[in-house]
């Protein structure tokens, strides 16, 4: 009983915790500009993340290292130093999205500017990071972030013309009104947003810190394997809910609150109060794992003691490096950049450092003196090749087309 | 955003520039006139209400920095800037009134009047941009 309900508890954080403030924005503008379809993009993103999650936990469980400790090792220090510059650098550009994304949603709770709640916002998550176990911060944010269902909840309720929104999947109509360099400018974006690095440091090294063995394996394949595509779901719900009433109005997203709107058209207050909290859990969640992620790379590159499980003053430098990353995402913010631009551009940079971290896992997952009987299969192996290929693709193609499309003006 | 080459093609670039930016303004007055609707439906509160309008606000100052950074290569297409600009100015008004009047929870039928017009005209002139490119 008790393993039925921790493998139930894997599952729903998995769901509650898929959708970050990158997802939300992303999906709100893709759907609002694009319909249904770019929705391909979600669903290939989906199966790639539940694939490169899968490979790092069971490299994390066979190795008990986390991501970098394996990059440097494999990769040798000096490109994994290249690697890990831009890992924190886009990671870092994460943290200052999701502190953005927070005060965004508590500024759509109480009309207060988001400026007013960055700091809170950021002290909040320093807060949780500092004195909250590891598996009661999962869990917390992974639950409360399942409220974020209200938006699969709002497309049933706003009784779509399905046949539409499945025509719309399968032709690209809208590249009537839209150009074809946006069309992949905003899928590359999509693809980012789904596969985004900072989750697999998160997911890796909280497989270290939980003290995965490879009696753990089955657990977390089941919560990645059926949580990951629920929390999907979640994705394709506001973009179908977004092609639904803002597109025909010819509003394309800019903003959480334009996110918000088919939700309270469908749902009313109640609806809108119910998503506000997902949000908050959501970007709450993110913004934990970013700022944690952060301490992880540097630490584990650099050989210092990290981990939650250490008390501060055993890993001074790990949380400093925390402390420092929220430092400058305050910095970033106070500058008044808009917080949704920044959410943008970094799940496009997302892109960009993919194959940075995804190729050393491919390699070690793969690698049968390494993994023992845990190595990737053959069609594991296949299939990991098969992403690899397309993690490039995106990687190479985004910044050409994030200029040529203006970051998608 | 700019135009500049021989004479036709940086006319039509002007035109396209300019038909963009009149839709993300139409998106901006759009979003005005739904927030309203959602209000007038009890669907959402006041703060969501006042946050999506100093969202629009803030759009539409995008909109009027994109928009002054658009040149114009001949006669006709600065009368048709200047047209969008006045269009964005009424715009940029109206939801700044409807911005005004939920914060400070006055009657709003003015700022719904001028956001309508707002509309309206950006409408027109959109269709007509569109129509050109």
């Amino acid at each position: 009983m008790r393993r039925v309900v921790a493998v139930a508890l894997g599952v729903l954080t998995a769901i509650g915790g898929f959708l970050d403030i990158g997802d939300i924005v992303t999906n709100g503008v893709v759907g609002s500009r694009f319909g249904m379809s770019l929705m391909w993009v979600v669903v290939l993103g989906t199966i790639g993340i539940c694939l490169f999650a899968q490979m790092a936990g069971r490299v994390a469980a066979v190795s008990g290292r986390a991501t970098f400790e394996i990059i440097r090792e494999r990769l040798g220090p000096r490109m994994a130093l290249a690697n890990l510059a831009a890992s924190f650098l886009i990671n870092l550009m994460t943290v200052t999205a999701e502190i953005g994304g927070l005060a965004l949603a508590l500024q759509l709770a109480s009309s207060v500017t988001y400026l007013a709640w960055v700091p809170l916002a950021a002290l909040a998550v320093f807060g949780v990071v500092w004195r909250v176990r590891f598996q009661v911060l999962e869990n917390v944010t992974g639950l409360l972030g399942l409220t974020l269902v209200v938006f699969a909840v709002a497309v049933f309720l706003l009784s779509p013309d399905w046949g539409e929104l499945g025509r719309q999947v399968l032709q690209a109509d809208a590249l009537r009104t839209e150009k074809a360099s946006t069309y992949w400018y905003f899928a590359i974006a999509l693809f980012g947003a789904a596969m985004t690095p900072y989750e697999v440091f998160f997911f890796s090294s909280g497989a270290v810190e939980e003290g995965w063995t490879v009696k753990d394996l089955a657990d977390s394949r089941l919560s990645v394997l059926v949580g990951f595509p629920l929390g999907g779901i979640l994705s394709l719900s506001i973009a179908a809910g977004a092609a639904v009433v803002l597109r025909p109005e010819g509003i394309a997203v800019t903003s959480l609150s334009q996110v918000a709107m088919p939700v309270a058209l469908a749902g009313g207050k109640i609806a809108v109060a119910v998503l506000i909290v997902g949000v908050v859990a959501a970007t709450m969640g993110a913004a934990l794992e970013t700022t944690l992620s952060s301490g992880y790379t540097l630490a584990q590159f650099f050989g210092w003691p990290w981990g939650k499980f250490r008390r501060p003053a055993e890993a001074a430098r790990f949380h400093l490096v925390m402390i420092g990353c929220l430092l400058v995402a305050l910095a970033v913010l106070f500058t008044g950049v808009d917080p949704v631009q920044v959410t943008e551009l970094s799940v496009v940079f997302s892109a960009v450092a993919l194959p940075l971290t995804y190729l050393p896992i491919l390699i070690v997952a793969n690698d049968p003196d390494y993994m023992g009987p845990q190595v990737n299969g053959k069609v594991t192996s296949a299939l990991g090749f098969v992403f690899l290929v397309i993690i490039v693709v995106a990687s190479v193609a985004a910044i050409p087309l994030l200029i040529v499309t203006g970051a998608g003006q | 955003m700019s135009a500049a080459g021989d004479g036709c093609a940086s006319e039509q670039s002007v035109v396209e520039d300019l038909s963009k930016v009149t839709g993300d303004a139409l998106a901006a007055t759009s979003t005005g006139r739904l927030t309203f609707a959602l209000l007038d439906r009890q669907r959402i509160g006041r703060p969501q209400a006042e946050t999506a309008f100093v969202d629009m606000t803030r759009e539409l100052s995008t909109v009027h920095t994109k928009l002054t950074g658009i040149e114009p290569v001949g006669p006709r297409d600065g009368a048709q800037r200047d047209e969008v600009l006045q269009a964005v100015q009424s715009a940029e008004l109206a939801v700044l009134g409807g911005r005004d009047c939920l914060q400070e929870q006055r009657d709003c039928r003015r700022a719904r009047q001028r956001l309508a017009a707002a509309d309206r005209q950006l409408s027109d002139l959109d269709r007509r941009l569109g129509g050109e490119s």
